[in-house]
């Protein structure tokens, strides 16, 4: 075990020579035996601690070991480090380009870095915004392993009554309302919540107040809560709204109160919520729908909830016989986890990369730096001369690399206020808690952080050698400079090599995703986008409470759009393919039922006739739905996985499924051909589709076929539906193309950001190559134009200066792919029909990067090869 | 020669002398934090050595290197004549001015 490097230099830095070893050794000893005895973590603590708290004795002790210019008292010091930093601005003021460059390089890396870290900041590691948000939990109903589904409300009623270990529970559904009170009706993302919900969450409203128990029973007044934003959006911010009517869903509803503006429901956008009204008495453990929040009691682990929980869910499944599923279990996950997903993996792959970027920039100002300095070699020499001493001189290095850092953390902040904008406007609703996203004071720091660090990490270098010099060889030979600076010169070049290296492992990464979008988007869908525009409607409102009226008004509303101009066809369903499921379970007439908790789960559309023409599905047998037909309730529709997995070489046409002991057999009257039903990139499950009439729900998503552009026609759907119903509002009007593309927006916004953050680290990389090529070219001048005075050819000067170029970018690409082989696994789960190891990939992106490698040669190589001798010769 | 010494040179004086010719930075300081529980970092052990050098109370030798320390040579110290006077004198004092002191103090 060995202590941590940095605290060692640290050491090595403050502790006078003559002591150094004795310390060291005394420390690694001591250290070791903590390692056993404490472990490595406190050994190393310690260790830390030693190295901090080693430098002030040092310097009050002992004035013959510490450098010169350390007796210096704390006033004095802070003096000089105002001297310093005007030292370090005269100079930077000289070397105008040097300074656009590196602020340029530095803001784009640090921007970068401030934009993606504060993403993941809102997204994963702020707290939710709910009192002591760690006790919130959210529970699904499931069947381990692969089921987990919203809960039936008999569960949520038996868990209300026999928990002990939660101090509060309450349940929600998330709905769409249409709420009209003087302007326009207007569609409001929403919920309807139970009263134990307040406790659940903590969060006070601003106004007003939360609702009762009394009020959250059927029959009670009816009221509602608003969110801060429609609040203000929409009633302008009224402070005496509360007790003021709105018609909401068609029923008007008091206002008690408004929740606080950074309020977040756990779901994202909703602004308005109406008491549930749950029947506590409804045992129903058969329909899934409603969405639980609990509150641990104070110190009880989630582990005991969890194990209560499954307890209760256990006596319920013995208790009741008649539940067709046995087997249930109740998933509790911290709700964190649960908003929060899959994307944390992404999201720190994106930090990484722009990690990466950063460093890419950071090479590139050090290299500046260490050119400078080497060019600056007669000018130190000469203060060295004058007695400053090695540590001022590696101060004030570490000054100007410090400010130019900050300089680009401030401007870098700039950018990624803007980068944040663009951001989220074009991150795919899938993305979680996105409103959260800000630069926050705790992002501030991080960027502050950042910068120093970074500056402190590039600076050392070029401080370094700026600092220590052999005095009279400087002094002789800072005019001459064709055989000083060997040792600068490797230290740059290898900087560069390195920068193409990570340039290429960032590269690589997005080519693989550029092609794993290239292969989604030739994935077909089974079903045609083209023309078709959505959008859902609502028939939650009293008027639409008996079935045959919902089944009535759809059908309108069908055939209206219908006559529309350029409306070649319409349909419905409840569910869009890509936006979500609905589950069923079934028995197959003729086949065994399989023992309780393993029956089998289809999915199912709820559909009108027309919806396979309107989809451009094709029917592979039988024929759909024909609302003539008497037994058109009886009938279904199943796609060809179903008739595959079910009747595998029968004709399924004719045969029998039903859903239960006491549910009416169903007849497969014919076969529909297979569509991505989750999302691009999987496979679609086994699924079968219902007429819609044989059980009309209330949300409805249509699908219209135009002749025109989708969106062509959505003025006129919308006069048509006010014209049919005024109070219906109408949700998420989509191409139905654009439906498609959410499905995989995940990775193509990833894939968008790192082709973004490729293009950066390819322009500071190629900056990199051309920085340190321009830079030996010049310093071979006199060289090159001695060579010519002699008769060398022009074209091999040009060939030498882009071969000398090769030997630099050729290793750093091959490390770069040797890199990226072992990077692009963390890339795995987002890459879609390609390898990691892609060929086509590796093999591009490695002749692009020597192409662009060329390019950034040739431009010093031309101006190497066009070196007047007359010229050089006389600056001797 | 000026004889007195401070509270800290004390106690790494006193541990000088209990550990004999194993006195060094680690041992030292282990010996110090054991004896009085104040957990002393190294480098005050450094300093305060090198001052108690400066006034020619310890005297020190290079010991072998050892593997455990990475190969770096140890640094021992002991205490000279004069510091074993000065030493015996500062304790000398301490027991005089502790002498009839009331109840309280009576375990000195």
């Amino acid at each position: 075990m060995m202590p941590p490097r940095l605290a060692r230099l640290l050491i090595l830095l403050v502790v006078p020579a003559s002591e150094r070893d004795f310390f060291l050794g005394d420390l690694l000893e001591e250290f070791q035996q903590r390692v056993r005895s404490e472990g490595l973590r406190q050994a190393n603590a310690w260790y830390w601690q030693q190295a901090l708290r080693a430098p002030g004795w040092w310097r009050r002790t002992s004035p013959e070991f510490a450098p010169a210019g350390a007796e210096l008292k704390r006033g004095e010091v802070m003096q000089g480090i105002v001297q310093d930093i005007r030292y370090a601005l005269r100079s930077l003021r000289k070397n105008r380009s040097l300074v656009i460059f590196a602020l340029g390089a530095l803001a784009l890396g640090i921007g970068a870095n401030t934009a993606v870290y504060s993403v993941v900041r809102g997204i994963l590691l702020k707290p939710l915004p709910y009192a002591e948000p760690e006790r919130v939990l959210r529970l699904w109903d499931s069947i381990p392993p692969t089921t987990t589904v919203a809960v039936a409300p008999g569960n949520f009623a038996a868990w209300e009554k026999q928990n002990t270990v939660f101090a509060a529970l309450g349940a929600y559904r998330e709905d769409g309302f249409s709420l009209s009170s003087d302007a326009a009706p207007e569609r409001v993302a929403g919920a309807r919540i139970t009263a134990g919900m307040l406790p659940v969450l903590g969060v006070a409203p601003v106004i007003g107040r939360w609702f009762t128990a009394e009020e959250d029973r059927a029959g009670a007044e009816p009221i509602v809560l608003l969110g801060n934003n429609l609040w203000k959006r929409r009633f302008g911010g009224d402070r005496n709204i509360i007790g003021k009517q709105v018609r909401v869903d068609g029923e008007l509803r008091s206002v008690v109160g408004v929740m606080p503006p950074d309020f977040r429901f756990p779901i994202d956008g909703g602004e308005l919520w109406i008491p549930y009204a749950l029947d506590p008495a409804n045992t129903d453990r058969s329909s899934h729908f409603l969405r639980v929040l609990a509150r641990l009691k104070p110190g009880v682990p989630i582990e005991t909830a969890r194990g209560e929980m499954d307890g209760i869910a256990a006596r319920l499944d013995q208790i009741d016989s008649s539940s067709m599923r046995k087997g249930w279990h109740v998933l509790v996950l911290p709700l964190r986890a649960s908003i929060t997903g899959d994307v944390g993996p992404t999201l720190w792959l994106l930090l990484g990369t722009v990690g990466l970027v950063l460093m890419i920039a950071s090479a590139n100002v050090a290299n500046l730096l260490l050119a400078r300095s080497v060019a600056r070699r007669k000018e130190i020499a000469l203060r060295f001369s004058l007695g400053a001493s090695r540590s001022r001189l590696l101060r004030q290095g570490l000054i100007e690399s410090l400010m130019l850092s900050i300089g680009g953390g401030f401007i870098g902040t700039g950018l990624a206020t803007l980068g944040i904008d663009v951001l989220k406007n074009g991150a795919p609703g899938s993305i979680p808690r996105l409103a959260d996203v800000s630069i926050d004071p705790s992002v501030l720091v991080y960027t502050v952080v950042v910068s120093i660090v970074n500056g402190l990490l590039f600076g050392i270098l070029p401080a370094m050698r700026g600092s220590k010099l052999d005095l009279n060889e400087s002094l002789k030979s800072a005019s001459h400079g064709s055989t000083t600076g060997r040792h600068d010169h490797r230290i740059g070049r290898l900087l560069a090599a390195s920068q193409i290296a990570i340039a290429m492992v960032v590269v690589i990464s997005s080519g693989l995703m550029i092609r794993t979008l290239w292969k989604l988007n030739t994935i077909d869908p089974g079903f045609q986008t083209g023309g078709r525009l959505t959008f859902g409607i609502n028939l939650n409102s009293p008027k639409y409470s008996h079935s045959p009226a919902r089944a009535a008004f759809v059908s309108e509303v069908i055939d209206k759009l219908r006559t529309l101009p350029a409306v070649k066809g319409v349909g419905a369903t409840h569910r869009l393919p890509m936006m979500g499921n609905s589950i069923l379970g079934i028995d197959i007439e003729g086949q065994p039922v399989p023992p309780s908790g393993q029956r089998v789960s289809v999915v199912y559309r709820m559909i009108t006739p027309d919806y396979f023409s309107v989809m451009g599905i094709p029917m592979v047998q039988g024929r759909t739905f024909d609302s003539r037909d008497p037994q058109l309730d009886a009938a279904v529709v199943v796609n060809q996985r179903m008739a595959a997995r079910f009747w595998p070489g029968e004709n399924p046409v004719g045969k029998r499924i039903r859903s239960g002991p006491q549910s009416p057999w169903l007849s497969v009257v014919g076969v529909a051909a297979d569509t991505k039903d989750n999302r691009l990139d999987t496979d679609g499950p086994i699924a079968m589709y219902r007429p819609y009439s044989s059980d009309p729900f209330p949300s409805m998503t249509l699908v219209v076929h135009s002749t025109t552009e989708p969106t062509a026609v959505a003025g006129a759907i919308r006069e048509e539906i006010r014209k049919l119903d005024p109070d219906l509002g109408i949700t998420g009007m989509t191409p139905l193309s654009d439906v498609v593309a959410a499905s995989i927006g995940e990775r193509s916004f990833t894939a968008a950001l790192l082709g973004v953050f490729a293009g950066m680290a390819l322009l500071l990389a190629t900056g990199g190559i051309y920085g340190v090529l321009a830079y030996a070219v010049n310093q071979r001048t006199r060289e090159i134009g001695v060579r010519i005075a002699l008769g060398a050819n022009r074209t091999m000067v040009l060939k030498q200066i882009i071969a000398d170029g090769m030997r630099l970018i050729v290793p750093g690409v091959l490390a770069g792919a040797l890199g990226a082989l072992a990077a692009t696994r963390l890339l795995t789960a987002l890459l879609f029909g390609v390898t990691k190891y892609d060929p086509a990939t590796f093999a591009t992106t490695t002749a692009f990067l020597i192409f662009v490698g060329l390019l950034a040669c040739y431009v010093p190589a031309r101006r190497a090869a066009s070196v007047d001798p007359i010229v050089t010769l006389r600056d001797e | 020669m000026d004889l007195y010494l401070g509270e800290l040179e004390q106690l790494i004086m006193l541990a000088l002398a209990r550990l004999g010719d194993d006195a060094y930075g680690v041992s030292v300081r282990k010996m110090v934090a054991d004896g009085t529980g104040r957990d002393i970092t190294l480098g005050t052990v450094y300093k305060t050595l090198w001052r108690l050098e400066q006034k020619k109370f310890v005297s020190c030798w290079i010991a072998d290197p050892t593997a455990e320390r990475g190969g770096r040579a140890k640094k021992m110290y002991e205490l000279t004549p004069l510091g074993k006077r000065a030493l015996q004198q500062s304790l000398d004092n301490l027991r005089r001015m502790t002498q009839g002191l009331s109840k309280g103090f009576a375990r000195i």
